[in-house]
């Protein structure tokens, strides 16, 4: 009576078969890795997208002040007076740092820009010991004039100014400053037509962040003008909600790709089916069962490597140091877009989403492919194949 | 034979320890770059005290949302309907 050894899991012989098989048909085995690495990097590129670049604005407005006020009139936005902004919000308790900010778009050589004061606000430093623009000068984004820095550049708001260049901005900061201009706050006053002693909004912070909420009907009454309040959490919900649009609208049109993909997979599958090579194995004695693993690991050898392939490119295209094509598709740059240097904090979730999500139907398909294999009749499928 | 066996030894061994390395870079990648790489953004963020990061170009709307003056009628939105004339089909925002 003999006893029946356990079939091990993992055999390195019939793993070796497997590879064989597959290195017979080495088209039909490119053309397979090929698709299952696009549909895994799509897959996830579509789950990352959104959930970094909100990640990314998250992180960014965490280090914007905790409330804005702007004073308003009916048609619009209005400069307020720094001085009396300052003081007013200063009276009211749990108010921390009122600044008032002179900023606003004026016109570039190559487009809007955005024109920030530096020396209007207390105390302000800017990083790596960088000079503050004296009048008359500024410090441009790297997107502001193209690749070279430029000795002058020419701003037109309220009035025109050619401002001398001191620097450019670093390019690993361009998801903030690509399209910035920084400037004096003589200059940039005349730019956007502010008066003496006016500001563009008045900027404070609070104790803690949800405290902003309810400071407003307090802040709000402190003001002899109309003003609109705008706290950190709103500006974060507005750009999340525009970030939402732009990458619902671009994963919708990944979606017929993953379909084109998905087909020649399909297809692939089809053309590559071999029954009679199945029926001579069973033939000369191979088991069902062999016959099962043999399909397990011909689909694993393609892909496991396939999908972590996709899943590398993913990250690459993604969190490549100043990666320009998110911006130049999904943000509607029409000259040269801000290098993203995004983190990948809570990326791990997304990948392993995307393998399973590729994995696990390509895994069914196999089995289910091999479990046919495995059940059927040699002596069926040598008649059907003559 | 014999190189044909071990060329497909060398594909299973590839196959199996490529996934590995895949994911040693991309968890160390993580580990390395994952707080460092956007802290020049972070700390020009907070030193010029900007409005909005620069996602989208300076004067649309989605990066200074705070434009749109107070007084446009938020019902003025392709998300309600309008017929071709102009008018709106439903008078409230539903």
């Amino acid at each position: 009576m003999s006893q029946a050894t356990p079939r091990k899991v993992w055999s390195p012989a019939l793993a070796s078969w497997a590879a064989r098989d597959l290195m017979r048909q080495p088209a039909f085995t490119l053309v397979l890795f090929v698709a299952l690495a696009a549909v895994t990097a799509l897959a996830a590129l579509v789950l990352l997208l959104q959930q970094t670049l909100a990640t990314a604005s998250t992180r960014l407005l965490d280090r914007a002040p905790h409330v804005v006020v702007r004073r308003v009139g009916a048609g619009g936005w209005l400069p307020l007076d720094a001085e009396a902004a300052r003081t007013r919000a200063a009276s009211v308790v749990g108010v921390l740092r009122p600044r008032a900010r002179m900023w606003g778009v004026v016109s570039g050589p190559e487009g809007a820009v955005t024109l920030v004061a530096v020396d209007g606000r207390d105390n302000i430093d800017l990083p790596s010991g960088w000079p503050l623009p004296h009048s008359g000068e500024a410090l441009v984004g790297p997107g502001v004039s193209g690749d070279e820095t430029p000795e002058h550049i020419s701003l037109n708001g309220s009035v025109s100014r050619v401002l001398t260049v001191t620097g450019q901005l670093p390019r690993s900061a361009g998801s903030v400053v690509h399209d910035v201009v920084v400037a004096h706050a003589e200059d940039v006053r005349a730019l956007l037509g502010l008066g003496p002693g006016q500001a563009s909004d008045l900027a404070l912070d609070v104790f803690h962040p949800d405290e902003a909420a309810a400071l407003l009907p307090e802040l709000a009454a402190a003001f002899d003008w109309p003003v609109q309040i705008t706290t950190r959490q709103e500006q974060l919900g507005r750009h999340l909600a525009h970030i939402s649009r732009a990458t619902g609208m671009a994963c919708l049109g990944i979606g017929p790709l993953l379909l084109a993909i998905l087909s020649v997979v399909v297809a692939v599958g089809i053309w590559g089916r071999r029954s009679w090579e199945t029926g001579v194995l069973r033939a000369v004695g191979w088991t069902g069962a062999d016959m099962l693993r043999l399909h397990l690991y011909r689909g694993l050898l393609v892909g496991l490597p396939a999908m972590s392939i996709g899943t590398l490119i993913a990250h690459l295209l993604l969190f490549w140091p100043g990666m320009t094509w998110v911006p130049q598709l999904l943000f509607g740059w029409s000259g040269p877009p801000p290098g993203f240097y995004l983190s990948s904090t809570g990326s791990a979730g997304a990948w392993l989403l995307a393998m399973v999500l590729v994995g696990v139907p390509f895994m069914a398909a196999v089995f289910w492919t091999g479990w046919r294999a495995a059940g059927a009749d040699p002596g069926d499928i040598l008649e059907g194949g003559r | 034979m014999e190189k044909s066996m071990r060329r497909a030894r060398l594909l299973v061994w590839i196959a199996l320890v490529m996934p590995l390395v895949i994911t040693i870079f991309l968890a160390a990648d993580r580990y390395v770059r994952a707080g460092r790489q956007d802290r020049a953004s972070l700390r020009w963020m907070a030193a010029l005290d900007l409005p909005s990061p620069a996602f989208w170009p300076a004067g649309t709307f989605q990066r200074h949302p705070q434009f749109l003056p107070p007084a446009v009628d938020v019902r003025m939105s392709p998300l309600f309907d309008w017929d071709r004339d102009g008018r709106l089909v439903h008078p409230s925002p539903r």
